[in-house]
């Protein structure tokens, strides 16, 4: 509970200007245990946020008032008493709410009615529903081994869980907070991400090196693409706003791959930095941005061009990436 | 298939239902129930006043999952597999210390392979068998009354026997523990070779600077591309650090598990031809693509040779070959890790 208080305390002092409504990019340093917040229309930084853990999963709330951040004990082998996801008020410069998410959360997704949280739990089998106001567990589910990936339909009706040991994706009915079905992926699922009309679902294989096309009605794969010769490890997946192109961050290869989703089919490759794991797209689907973790930067990305148009250096070890509504 | 009315039921629980669904013997494809005494089917009848049942004799899981969706989905049926892969452990009193590294590799890849049969269906199971006469014999108890379709031997003494017995009786034989040149000169259709060869380690040393100590399947202090995690559900169930040969054993679970689930079979024919098929790629926690070379089934995979240095108290781990040599343009992981692997000539290499 001490940590807890410490964590508040220490992050409420370093937040200490207040915000400008503006369209915002969030980085998660995982090394530098930092956020970067970065203006989006100047690509000037507006401040980094100071945290006493590892920063990894990292969402913006609808409504953009909050931003949600998954912190990690320090040391990955230790099971940490400072394990949990984070609320930052944006405007306001304080942690509102620290969400208990078992130990060493990594990726999680928000309700698009903002009230819901449903995160892995990457050391054991399980998906944890929270609600956010209250911030009381509601269901803990099992799904597969090592859970990784979680993403929400657009309507908000079904939650996608993948996990990395069990080759699977578990598909949880939002409503009654059950799992439904679950099916297989390509090896080591990683990040999912839907289509905006919600029919498809795409999923990263890390060392299957593919993306897994699905369609959610019949939750069968609908075609596996490979990229990158199957060896540039993709991680990240974001979907253009208009659903017509995929981009996969390609860990190992340092490359975007854009995918055509009309013919699903690999059109371009972007090079950005080193290790590049998050990826998040504009709201007017002009930009893409990648986390590049060992090269310590943001990427930008011109999607017209399918040019890096700038790099920003952001914190120690950037792992995702998140952009404001 | 039957219908059963929520009246009808009651509020018996799921256990007296599947046991009355066992009775009737109801013809069905898809449902089974692990945990009957958890559920309740009163549960079921207040979303919806008609069940329609679809379930195996044999196998009784995933209910639960049926129940929440208010029906059977197309999706779920396809997904449902209703395997069970039974999986025999040949071991022996006073082996080596190595036997029951495996030993403990094999029991927590079987926890971890059942909990995912579990989401399709099926069931991974394990018996064990220690040798009293010879290993044949103990596999053939194995075959007879435990009607396994997959072979693990913990010691390296016992993998010929084991790996002769399966070729005879068309099952599978995984090795864990057996180094051998010999064992691999025999290119048997039935073994699969997750432990290295001899050679493969001495190429690891070879290919690494003077000072180096060892090479090794595994390390117990590996982090990446979900090292940490095994190597943490390891120490958490056993309070040991993972060692090679445990990483063999739960690997060779891993492997022989996830091929049953992928060729929906598990009878041998099946299982080979998915394990020798070039398409096919395992994760073994070590950050490559793992598969088998097809002529000899020796499981190409990187290595790690152990440098201690009297000036660090940890000793350093090289993983070979590096992971980085994957980044650069025209390289392929297959030809890299086959650097280490030298050609069984026997084999048709």
């Amino acid at each position: 509970m001490s940590k807890r208080v410490a964590l508040f305390a220490t992050a409420a002092c370093v937040l200490a200007t207040s915000a400008r409504a503006q369209s915002l990019i969030a980085v998660s340093n995982e090394l530098g245990h930092t956020v970067t917040l970065i203006d989006a229309g100047t690509l000037k930084i507006v401040r980094t946020i100071g945290l006493p853990q590892r920063p990894r999963g990292i969402a913006f709330a609808p409504g953009g008032k909050l931003l949600f951040v998954a912190l990690s004990d320090p040391d990955i082998r230790r099971l940490g008493g400072g394990d949990a996801i984070a609320a930052i008020d944006v405007q306001r410069n304080t942690i509102t709410a620290l969400y208990p998410a078992g130990s060493d959360p990594e990726r999680f997704a928000i309700t698009p009615d903002g009230k819901r949280m449903y995160s892995a739990n990457e050391d054991g089998n399980s998906a944890t529903v929270t609600d956010i106001a209250s911030r009381k567990e509601i269901a803990s589910l099992i799904v597969g081994i090592e859970p990784e990936g979680v993403g929400i339909t657009p309507d908000g009706r079904w939650c996608y869980v993948t996990a990395e040991t069990s080759n699977s994706v578990s598909v949880i009915d939002v409503r009654a907070n059950k799992v439904v079905a679950n099916f297989l992926v390509d090896v080591r699922p990683r990040a999912v991400a839907f289509s905006p009309d919600g029919k498809r679902a795409y999923v990263t294989a890390e060392i299957g090196g593919s993306l897994s096309v699905i369609d959610t009605r019949t939750r069968t794969i609908v075609k596996t693409i490979p990229l990158e010769n199957r060896q540039g490890k993709p991680v990240g997946v974001a979907v253009s706003p208009d659903g017509k192109w995929i981009y996969v961050a390609n860990g190992n290869a340092g490359v975007v791959s854009v995918i055509d989703a009309t013919r699903n089919a690999v059109v371009g490759r972007i090079p950005v930095g080193r290790r590049p794991w998050g990826i998040a797209v504009s709201r007017d689907g002009r930009t893409i941005y990648t986390a590049d973790g060992l090269s310590d930067t943001m990427s930008v990305i011109d999607a017209a061009t399918r040019r890096v148009t700038a790099k920003v250096k952001v914190g120690r070890q950037p792992w995702g990436v998140a952009v404001s509504p | 298939m039957a219908h059963y009315n929520c009246n009808q039921v009651g509020r018996k629980s799921a256990k007296v239902f599947a046991a009355r669904v066992i009775a009737e013997s109801i013809p069905v494809k898809s449902v089974s129930i692990v945990q009957t005494n958890r559920l309740h089917i009163t549960d079921f009848c207040r979303v919806r006043k008609r069940v329609s049942v679809y379930a195996t004799r044999q196998n009784f899981l995933t209910f639960f999952s049926l129940l929440s969706m208010g029906g059977v989905s197309p999706a779920t049926v396809v997904a449902q597999t209703n395997l069970t892969l039974r999986i025999g452990l040949v071991t022996r009193v006073n082996a080596l210390s190595s036997a029951a590294s495996i030993a403990r590799g094999v029991q927590l890849g079987v926890a971890e392979a059942q909990a995912t049969a579990t989401l399709f269906g099926g069931s991974v199971l394990l018996s064990e068998e220690s040798v009293t006469g010879t290993a044949e014999s103990a596999a053939a108890r194995l075959l007879s009354e435990r009607k396994v379709q997959v072979l693990i031997s913990s010691t390296a003494q016992d993998a010929d026997a084991l790996s002769r017995f399966a070729d005879k009786h068309a099952l599978l034989f995984f090795n864990a523990a057996s180094r051998s040149s010999t064992l691999r000169a025999a290119c048997r259709r039935h073994t699969f070779h997750v432990e290295a060869s001899d050679s493969m380690y001495s190429s690891a040393m070879r290919r690494t600077a003077p000072g180096a100590d060892s090479a090794v399947l595994w390390a117990p202090s590996l982090e990446k591309y979900g090292a940490s995690q095994i190597n943490g559900r390891f120490r958490t169930r056993y309070h040991l650090p993972m060692d090679g040969s445990a990483w063999a054993g739960w690997a060779a679970v891993k492997i022989a598990a996830e091929a049953a689930l992928r060729a929906r079979s598990t009878a041998a024919p099946a299982l080979i031809s998915y394990l020798e098929a070039s398409s096919t790629s395992f994760d073994g926690h070590k950050g490559w693509p793992l598969s088998f070379r097809s002529a000899d089934h020796q499981l190409r995979q990187p290595l790690y040779v152990v440098a201690r240095s009297p000036q660090t108290a940890a000793p350093t781990i090289r993983e070979v070959p590096l992971m980085s040599s994957l980044a650069t343009a025209g390289a392929n992981a297959t030809h890299l890790l086959e650097q280490l692997m030298p050609r069984t000539r026997s084999c048709g290499l």
